[in-house]
């Protein structure tokens, strides 16, 4: 949409549309003709010429830009170090410059581009400078910075975009630091509730999503250095069931990353734990546990336990049982009592059970996302437990018959529960 | 032009002094040793791998990165195929060779003394020995024979390509690399200068 000195340029068909719908508010006597008519008054049609100037515009800079980049990288090795190291400091100065004098002539969008692209420069600047000045330092301390200036160009001019770029890169960050210096990275401990802070600041749900799933790695990576992977599984379930958890203390849409990471988490971490071989795997070493993998499961446990005080739904109850059948699995598999058979039957009874909490919420409340989530856990279910029968055609039978059955079922109580919304709705009319 | 739009000019402008503080930090960092450190020559091999990020660079080898901590024991260094600086241990230092094994990439100190006009590694430590020359390394690894290998952050030249093809053929004969260090008084150091078969190598 663009505005055009006091109208506003819309697409034909949008703008179709808007006389179509306003016509009939007249006529139904909602508007009348001079509201409709300055309505209308506001905004025009966009023309084939503006929006093939738009893009030639679009396509010449876009193409200079690649030019300059391509003049710069066929002379940057033939710079010497301090040319480099100025060139990079004037670009990032020069896009921060543009973006405050975008946002001071009132354009938002331009602001927040030159923005996203100083954050960008001054990134890729951290590498050029290192590279320039043969410095070779910790390599993960390079996306820790490009982390926190990205994020503090988040907070300072409330930006999104960068913010979700300061979560990718404390994402990276913590793994990339999990890996080179394993059981070291504390100070993700400090960074990470300060992104979370930010990103509820932000009201940016794709931000927490990231924040939330640089948690979950950062978790898996500690446990991996510290435990040598022993209930890596495990480790990540229950901060699935944490980050879900910490949904009923959020607001919408926040509350959606939370649960959705939560489940992302539990989904992914469910493949091995219903597979009996990966069981037996795990369970093999879990004899060397030492304590710290005991505090982490506790330090974990404790907040995905805690989410059963505010469990309002069936799906709710489900994930709490996941998270208390986790750390029963684990305590039991720590003290010696270790069955990869029936390891294996209790989470694959746990899927089936957020499966049916999921459906149950979705049937009840009509929120297709609950559907969604039981039918996901359903087909896991399914693909894992086919998968172990899968040379057995007599099973294989069985169990696609009743998984189909089961979704034909599911499929005629969604429907049956339409009309009777619908109905509901006819008769109060 | 409203306050809000003046408020987030202003924010803007800030955000851009954030960034370009963190890489100023970044560049006195770099600096710093250059400027008050004590300028060193230590002895090294070098190859020429190119990488598709990082360009055209000379991957160092020093000598110092590869020590075997003689207090320790184990077969002598000849016998494992490794190019091993004997050290001994100086100070703190770990009560087991096990320990040392967990401490991965933990902080250690390379006290280095002169021979033949080369700075060489004689002893190691957990912190930093008092009246020594010190270079801050981390452990990238411990084997049980008392085999450390230390990375200083000192082990990438960067090159033109022009320089980098003619270097070539010295490094493939093995000829003697030497890299001209300034290590601060913390232990931190950068490289100066990288000389290839006595020719200084053009920055």
């Amino acid at each position: 949409m663009l505005v055009s000195g006091s109208r506003t340029r819309l697409p034909r068909a949008q703008l179709d549309w808007l006389r179509e719908q306003s016509a009939r508010w007249h006529a139904e006597g909602l508007v009348g003709d001079d509201v409709r008519a300055a309505i209308l008054e506001r905004y025009e049609a966009e023309t084939p010429e503006s929006r093939g100037l738009q893009a030639l515009v679009g396509i010449g800079i876009l193409i200079c830009a690649l030019g300059v980049l391509l003049l710069i990288g066929y002379n940057w090795s033939r710079l010497p170090p301090a040319s480099k190291v100025g060139l990079v400091l004037t670009a990032v100065a020069s896009a921060f410059t543009a973006s405050a004098f975008s946002y001071r002539a009132g354009r938002r969008a331009l602001g927040e581009t030159f923005l996203f692209a100083g954050m960008l420069l001054y990134a890729n600047g951290i590498w050029l400078i290192a590279q320039a000045l043969h410095i070779q330092g910790h390599f993960p301390d390079a996306f820790f910075w490009a982390a926190v200036g990205a994020l503090a160009c988040a907070w300072l001019v409330r930006s999104p975009w960068n913010g979700m770029a300061g979560a990718a890169l404390l994402l990276i960050w913590g793994f990339a630091e999990g890996v080179a210096t394993p059981g070291n990275n504390y100070l993700f401990l400090l960074a990470w509730p300060l992104a979370i802070w930010l990103a509820r600041r932000l009201d940016a749900p794709v931000m927490l999503a990231l924040i939330a799933v640089a948690g979950v790695v950062w978790v898996a990576v500690l446990d991996n250095a510290v435990t040598g992977g022993v209930l890596m599984p495990a480790s990540i379930v229950l901060a699935g069931c944490a980050l879900y958890a910490a949904s009923a203390y959020d607001r919408l849409p926040l509350t959606f990353a939370w649960r959705g990471t939560g489940l992302l988490a539990i989904l992914v971490v469910f493949v091995p734990l219903m597979v009996v071989e990966a069981q037996r795997g795990l369970l093999r070493q879990t004899g060397d546990a030492p304590l710290p993998l005991i505090v982490t499961t506790v330090v974990l446990a404790v907040p995905a336990v805690f989410g059963l005080k505010r469990a309002r739904t069936a799906a709710d109850w489900a994930i709490a049982a996941v998270a208390v059948a986790t750390c029963a699995w684990a305590g039991l598999a720590m003290f010696g009592v270790r069955s990869a058979t029936a390891g294996a039957i209790l989470f694959s009874l746990a899927a089936l059970a957020v499966c049916v909490g999921f459906v149950r919420v979705a049937l009840v409340s009509g929120s297709a996302v609950h559907l969604s989530a039981g039918v996901l856990f359903a087909l896991l279910f399914l693909i894992v437990r086919w998968v172990s029968v899968v040379g057995n055609l007599l099973w294989s039978g069985v169990l696609l018959l009743a998984a189909g059955g089961g979704l034909l079922l599911l499929a005629r109580l969604w429907r049956g529960r339409g009309r009777d919304v619908a109905a509901a709705h006819g008769g109060g009319g | 032009m409203t306050t809000t739009a003046n408020g987030t000019f202003r924010r803007a402008l800030l955000a851009g002094a954030v960034c370009l503080a963190i890489l100023g930090g970044m560049l006195v960092g770099h600096a710093w040793p250059l400027w008050t450190g004590d300028v060193v020559l230590m002895n090294a091999t070098g190859s020429l791998p190119r990488d598709l990020f990082r360009g055209q660079y000379i991957r160092l080898n020093l000598q110092a990165s590869t020590l075997r901590v003689t207090t320790v024991g184990g077969p002598a260094a000849g016998d494992l195929g490794l190019e091993a600086m004997p050290v001994t241990t100086a100070g703190a230092w770990w009560d087991s060779w096990a320990d040392v094994r967990r401490a991965s990439s933990a902080v250690v100190y390379v006290q280095l003394a002169p021979e033949d006009g080369v700075a060489t590694p004689v002893s190691v430590s957990r912190e930093a020995v008092e009246g020594a020359l010190n270079l801050r390394g981390r452990i990238r690894s411990a084997q049980e024979t008392g085999v450390l290998r230390v990375e200083y952050g000192l082990d990438a030249y960067y090159l033109q390509e022009a320089s980098a093809r003619s270097l070539e053929p010295a490094l493939l004969a093995g000829r003697p690399v030497q890299v001209e260090v300034a290590i601060a008084a913390n232990g931190r150091a950068r490289i100066r200068d990288v000389v290839v078969d006595a020719v200084r190598i053009p920055r």
